[in-house]
């Protein structure tokens, strides 16, 4: 089933995306500093974004294919997240570096 | 974010981030209704919160561009050789599970990932879909859930903090701030809150109002336009505390006669009230069709009961919000229902 995540209403305009750092972040360069960011992650929390983000497996099937639990498929993805901040914003890039 | 008495540390920051980090982790994984109010009770609790989750919420939400890019490719098939040589070595434990699970874990990741997420908003109109869900965090740090077909407007002046629910559903985490009060207004009728969380429906003529932590006040809402003035005697109707819920008669724009009784809910009727925030609907011993009106808030395609025998028998049970059609299956398999697949809709019938 189909679920549009927002749609036009009469009388009502709809909010303006604000260009954040994920829109800033939309270019050919920048997904080659994305994919650098999950690069320089230590192996298993690189494997376990991977796999969340680019094959669009759930927690529990990261854990089960891995042979981890799915709390350390949460604190990976976690450590990844913060990782992957520390590196993109001291190459400049994140929330505090856009507008 | 720096707030003028707490001078944070390093120290305290690390701290903050970790928490932040770790609610994208297990939001990612999707979050229960008592997770939810957890993490958004940490949001609106302090600044510093919000601008670290919205700060990893912004990363976490760019890798996403990674799909279907040449880059990201890239970073799948290094991934697939390294788990292959892993199942090589014999250490991979792959343990097959049934078709139907695996299908219903990627509907509901799917269904997750359609949130709107966490984005700042102020004086805005805020809209759903009929089926879509929109998570919001305020300017102020409040958080807002959308149910399905919703539509608000965002008034926030220097001194409150008004949001004007037009139609659906919602359920609002307000960031403590004494000085501006959060009023939720339905027509006439003004929910006034400090620091707490409620969910309001808004029916055509009436409002259901549960609190879900601390106190509201509901009131008569008198207010001048151009400028703008509350009258500081806004008569007050009633006050709710936790657990508390109460429906709200709205006359439209009439003299307002609003009778606020107060019932005190059970955690489970708390939950059940709540479930929709989890895509769930829990009925317990309802008529058939009650649950088909409140599945077909959810679906463009609606369900029809073309036999009223059939519509006055009772389910109970726990039901997706997006997955009529599990639903419609059930009631063919066990309930001796017979269902009439049509484009735009579903008409129902007792099997013969």
């Amino acid at each position: 089933m189909r679920i549009d995540g927002r749609a036009e209403v009469a009388g009502l305009s709809i909010i303006a995306d604000q260009p954040d750092a994920a829109e800033s972040l939309a270019h050919h360069q920048e997904l080659d500093m994305l994919a650098a960011a999950i690069r320089a992650l230590p192996k298993r929390c690189r494997l376990v974004l991977t796999m969340r983000k680019l094959k669009g497996l759930s927690h529990r099937e990261i854990a089960i294919k891995l042979g981890i639990s799915e709390n350390t498929v949460n604190a990976q993805i976690a450590l990844g997240i913060t990782r992957c901040r520390d590196y993109l914003s001291t190459r400049g890039i994140g929330a505090k570096g856009s507008k | 974010m720096i707030t003028p008495r707490a001078k944070p540390t390093r120290a305290k920051q690390i701290e903050i981030e970790a928490i932040a980090a770790e609610w994208l982790a297990r939001e990612s994984n999707g979050l229960s209704s008592v997770e939810r109010n957890e993490r958004d009770v940490w949001l609106t609790s302090d600044p510093r919160h919000v601008a670290a989750y919205l700060e990893f919420n912004d990363v976490w939400k760019s890798l996403d561009h990674l799909v279907e890019s040449p880059a990201g490719a890239a970073l799948e098939e290094e991934a697939d050789t390294e788990l292959a040589q892993q199942s090589l070595k014999g250490r991979s434990r792959w343990i097959p599970i049934g078709l139907a699970a695996a299908a219903a874990i990627t509907v509901s990741i799917l269904g997750w990932n359609r949130f709107e997420s966490s984005e700042r908003a102020s004086n805005a109109a805020l809209t759903t879909a009929v089926g879509a869900m929109q998570d919001r965090i305020l300017a102020d740090g409040s958080v807002l859930l959308l149910n399905t077909d919703s539509a608000m407007q965002v008034h926030y002046t220097a001194g409150e903090r008004k949001i004007v629910l037009l139609r659906g559903e919602a359920h609002f985490t307000v960031a403590k701030d004494p000085t501006r009060p959060f009023i939720v207004e339905l027509d006439r009728i003004a929910i006034r809150a400090v620091g707490t969380a409620f969910n309001v429906r808004r029916y055509a003529d009436s409002a259901d109002v549960l609190v879900t932590e601390g106190r509201i006040e509901i009131a008569e809402s008198i207010t001048i336009p151009n400028p703008p003035l509350r009258l500081a005697s806004d008569p007050v109707l009633g006050t709710l505390g936790q657990g508390e819920f109460t429906r709200i008669i709205l006359r439209n724009n009439s003299a307002v006669k609003v009778d606020v009784e107060t019932l005190l809910l059970e955690p489970t009727e708390m939950d059940r009230i709540l479930a929709w925030r989890e895509r769930r609907l829990e009925f317990v011993s309802t008529p058939l069709s009650e649950v088909v009106a409140e599945i077909n808030r959810y679906s463009k395609r609606s369900l029809i009961i073309a036999d009223p025998h059939l519509g006055a028998e009772r389910f109970g049970g726990t039901i997706r919000t997006d997955q009529p059609e599990t639903f419609v299956s059930l009631l063919e398999k066990s309930f001796s229902v017979t269902a009439e697949r049509r484009t735009n809709d579903v008409v129902l019938r007792r099997s013969r």
